[in-house]
């Protein structure tokens, strides 16, 4: 099992970067499903609005804006970042790393390692990993995580299972060498044979766009998208999640030496509330521990976990509490982290004009 | 504690009819996601969990794809119901 604990390592600042688009819910269904569908659909998975980023708008475009207000919001000097991790699934290229390009516009020194990474909704979760790593081992001091994603791109307006979930957005998080001693515990895992559960299949190597990857074909549930739209098997994501994720909570809790039930809250990757209810109730857990605010910003893939934190700083955590957070989806993959979270020198979510 | 599997499939039908906010639904042993234009994928999820809620019970996850049927529910409701708790 992939997993490190440390006492060396905390967040120190987060911020979320969201584009000025805004939509409801029924203005995105609008001319594809009827008010009524909309309704039935949106309620219990909680949504309620959707982002949009601007045409040209990349997600490192949001990080970079969520990184400045982030590096300015701490007073950290540029020259001491020696790390720089992103993470998407919408690079602005195939080549080079966007996170080159990242270092280079934040005006980041050149002794910065930075890479990026290619996860989705356990983004935040995985990032966090290996920016620990970097930080316990000394190879880094401060790393800044950008998380971020462009994905409403690759949304067919027609697919229901996706239309009224899926948001973009860019968020910056700030991890550093601590002397404090918080303990974090983390736990990362894998499973490729849901690889096609959660999938865009055109566009990459393997299946180059032509004349027919963009024709729309339409499910048993009327749901059409094309092969180089994003494609998500519903059920098989939530059987995965529901089974996996309260597993992940008490082998974390374990590892990290506390029983679950002293968490105060369980940060996690905000896929739908009802899939959070499910989550919870398996895992034998108050419903009030798990924050939810899908209905806010929807599902923003990799920034879920950083935008929950934004959103809980002034209130919930303006001092540390023990928290777990988990991010579980495309791949399949999916982790964890247990830490005391709170009192963020830096926290706050700008919107990008 | 045990139910009678007609005791079960009424009970079902009370939960199933007021999910899909049809009073008129006749829910039998061979109802199923195929009668029901409105039971698809994402309605499904939603209707298990109400299922769980009503009978008090927790299905395997790796179950709940197969659940699509009002008899398949209904085995898998007794099963559990007959199991010795923990």
């Amino acid at each position: 099992m992939a997993k490190l604990q440390t006492k060396n390592v905390k967040i120190s600042g987060v911020c979320g970067a969201l584009p000025r688009t805004v939509k409801t819910v029924y203005e995105v269904g609008e001319g594809f499903f009827d008010e009524p569908e909309i309704r039935k659909i949106t309620l219990p998975i909680g949504v309620g609005n959707l982002y949009f980023a601007e045409e040209g708008q990349t997600a490192s475009d949001l990080c970079y804006v969520a990184a400045e207000r982030l590096i300015d919001g701490l007073g950290w000097q540029r020259e001491e970042i020696d790390g720089l991790i992103f993470v998407s699934q919408t690079p602005d290229y195939i080549a080079p790393a966007t996170s080159c390009l990242l270092q280079d516009r934040l005006g980041l020194s050149t002794g910065c390692f930075a890479f990026d990474m290619n996860f989705g909704c356990s983004a935040f979760v995985s990032a966090y990993f290996l920016a620990a790593n970097l930080i316990d081992t000394g190879a880094c001091s401060k790393v800044l995580l950008l998380i971020g994603d462009t994905l409403r791109r690759y949304v067919s307006p027609e697919d229901k299972g996706l239309t009224f979930i899926i948001s973009d957005a860019g968020t910056a998080t700030a991890l550093e060498r601590s002397t404090e001693g918080v303990l974090s515990s983390v736990i990362m895992s894998t499973d490729g044979s849901g690889s096609d559960a959660l999938i865009v299949p055109a566009g990459g190597a393997r299946m180059p766009m032509d004349s027919d990857t963009g024709i729309v074909s339409y499910d048993d549930d009327g749901n059409g998208r094309s092969s180089e739209d994003f494609y998500m098997d519903g059920m098989a994501v939530f059987t995965f999640a529901v089974k996996r994720v309260p597993a992940l909570i008490d082998e974390l809790a374990e590892l990290h030496g506390m029983d679950k039930a002293d968490f105060e809250y369980f940060l996690l990757h905000q896929a739908n509330a009802y899939m959070l209810k499910f989550i919870a109730k398996r895992s034998r857990l108050p419903l009030e521990k798990f924050p939810v605010n899908i209905g806010r910003y929807g599902n923003t893939n990799g920034s879920t976990i950083p935008l929950l934190i934004c959103d809980l700083a002034s209130k919930e955590l303006s001092m540390p509490k023990d928290v777990i957070m988990s991010g579980f989806g495309v791949g399949l993959s999916w982790g964890g982290v247990a830490t005391s979270l709170g009192g963020l020198a830096y926290a706050g979510i700008v919107a990008v004009e | 504690m045990k139910m009678k599997r007609k005791d079960i499939i009424e009970e079902l039908g009370d939960v199933i009819r007021s999910f899909f906010g049809d009073d008129s639904l006749a829910v039998t042993d061979e109802t199923s996601g195929d009668d029901l234009k409105e039971w698809d994928s994402v309605s499904h999820i939603q209707l298990i969990f109400e299922i769980e809620e009503a009978f008090d019970v927790q299905f395997d996850s790796d179950d709940i794809p197969e659940l699509t049927s009002v008899g398949a529910i209904a085995d898998k409701i007794e099963t559990l119901r007959e199991a010795p708790t923990a």
